[in-house]
């Protein structure tokens, strides 16, 4: 469907699991390798990495908490995807913002502005945030030890009242652990350079 | 993926069942496609790994550019307790992984030494860690809250936001950040696109290119956002030829010949959405979309009828495992009574 679309457009398309075949899930019986079919256009193949989310149950977790998962067998899947000609993977994981009612101030500050007296910008708990952020942590570092770039995805849930502030006092928070927990990892596995 | 749901029967329920789970597959673009050109080749040599890690530990010790770009965040307003709250569990984390890298690592050059030359995979192993330089972060721009009530802030105020944010927390390695468009329309989607692009270019021109405090490539990696309208058009046609070739004894071959070539139809004009919406949205990453937007229909373009609740866990997979572990837990039973009885 994409052939037009593809000129110039969209480089890169990541699948399904099952989409990219190669066992674990199927995609033996499709009549059309996908991947093929990309590679032939000139598209560089991704695959989805993460298999969904599942509840957070954690200490400290509260109602609607999730984590991803498929990190355990991730290493074997993507020595699969490689072989199969993937160059990219991609992780999602969620988290839900809590609703800050309360204006934020005039001047663009990227921190929340000051509201009422929720415990964080975060509907989901610190717990949660911790775990996701270094899931992801985990899951890049594996994902570039088999040479496939890692897409990593921490997703602040649009669901919710709040303001396009908190959205942005929650970005910062997750943002920031992130690269703390990305950065020190452990020193340097990958060294794929631009 | 398109190509697949075009070729197999199962690929429009397949669609159908993402669509409502918000689980579909996506596309990214030139952010993508630079840095998986550069990163896709083979893992790196030793040598290679080891020279990293010199840089890496340098640039630990004496500073520069890598612990600039990783500082804590500004502070935080007094008023902000709740959020420093969390960041204050935050870094303990991030200490905690630390101390368990640093440990990983003494162990791993203690079981080299022991071991003489050789340096095995096992220490490879503890070393792993991420190469800001190889990865992309995707992530949702900053917009108010599918519930969010009163007047929505015009999108130069999303991009400012948007923009702050990444300028203070993205270090400068990263080569690229795409947007995901998860639960905006086609056209609010692309339209936020657009406004990030151009305030970004504004904001790049005040200050020396070398010097951008903006330095990674923006782009998108949308799934519905890029599909709704082309999907829409291409099921409406499979609909139309499930009535005609389904038609019983009194259809003839002209109903059946006539859906076929509203099938054709709706294909090509799928074929063409997707070219329009992934044009779209490549002009608004380079900050030139015009408009108007491409989505098929004024229903595509708004997201009506695509709202979705909940969009986190996907409950089925799960509700499937619990089933399945319950269903496990009832057979053991029943062999334990079947044993007992015996």
């Amino acid at each position: 469907m994409y052939e037009e679309a593809l000129d110039q457009k969209v480089p890169g398309i990541y699948l399904q699991r099952e989409e990219i075949g190669g066992g674990e899930g199927g995609g033996g019986g499709a009549e059309v390798s996908v991947p093929a079919l990309l590679e032939r256009q000139g598209v560089l193949v991704g695959v989805k990495a993460d298999a969904g989310l599942a509840p957070f149950e954690g200490p400290g977790a509260l109602p609607g908490d999730t984590v991803t998962r498929g990190l355990e067998r991730l290493p074997e899947a993507c020595a699969r995807w490689k072989a199969r000609g993937a160059s990219f993977t991609k992780w999602r994981s969620a988290l839900a913002i809590r609703g800050r009612g309360g204006p934020s101030g005039p001047s663009g500050s990227s921190s929340p502005g000051p509201g009422p007296s929720s415990p964080s910008s975060f509907g989901a708990s610190p717990a949660a945030v911790a775990a996701n952020a270094e899931q992801l942590a985990r899951y890049a570092a594996v994902s570039q030890a088999h040479g496939l770039v890692p897409l990593i995805e921490p997703e602040l849930l649009i669901d919710g009242a709040h303001p396009a502030e908190a959205a942005a006092g929650a970005l910062k928070v997750c943002r920031n652990f992130f690269f703390g927990g990305g950065s020190t990892a452990g020193g340097a596995r990958g060294t794929h350079r631009r | 993926m398109l190509a697949a749901r075009t070729a197999g029967e199962e690929g429009q329920q397949r669609w159908k069942r993402r669509r409502k789970k918000k689980e579909i597959s996506a596309t990214a673009t030139a952010a993508t496609a630079a840095a998986a050109a550069a990163a896709s080749p083979a893992p790196p040599s030793e040598e290679e790994r080891e020279g990293e890690m010199e840089r890496l530990r340098q640039r630990e010790r004496g500073g520069g550019r890598a612990k600039e770009a990783h500082s804590p965040p500004s502070p935080l307003s007094p008023s902000d307790q709740p959020t420093q709250e969390v960041l204050t569990a935050v870094f303990a984390a991030i200490e905690k992984i630390n101390q368990e890298a640093a440990a990983a690592a003494a162990a791993a050059a203690a079981a080299a030494a022991a071991a003489g030359e050789g340096r095995g995979a096992r220490g490879a192993e503890a070393a792993a860690a991420v190469s800001l330089t190889g990865l992309l972060l995707k992530l949702m721009p900053c917009v108010p809250g599918a519930d969010a009530a009163g007047p929505a802030p015009p999108d130069e105020r999303l991009a400012a936001l948007t923009l702050d944010v990444l300028r203070e927390c993205v270090p400068a390695e990263v080569p690229g950040v795409v947007l995901l468009s998860g639960g905006l329309s086609e056209r609010r989607a692309t339209e936020v696109l657009q406004a990030i692009s151009a305030e970004r270019a504004r904001r790049a021109r005040a200050c020396a290119p070398s010097r951008s405090p903006y330095p990674w490539a923006i782009s998108f990696s949308f799934g519905r956002a890029l599909q709704a309208s082309a999907m829409r058009l291409w099921s409406a046609g499979r609909k139309q030829r499930g009535r005609g070739g389904g038609g019983g004894e009194g259809e003839g071959e002209g109903a059946r010949g006539g859906a076929e070539g509203a099938e054709r139809a709706s294909v090509a004009a799928a074929r063409t959405a997707a070219a329009a919406l992934a044009g779209a949205n490549r002009d608004a990453s380079l900050g030139v979309y015009r408009g108007p937007h491409p989505a098929a229909d004024a229903d595509a373009a708004d997201g009506v009828g695509l709202r979705e609740g909940f969009r986190g866990f996907r409950d089925d997979a799960v509700a499937r495992e619990a089933a399945a572990a319950a269903a496990g837990a009832r057979r053991e039973k029943e062999g334990e009574a079947a044993a007992a009885a015996v």
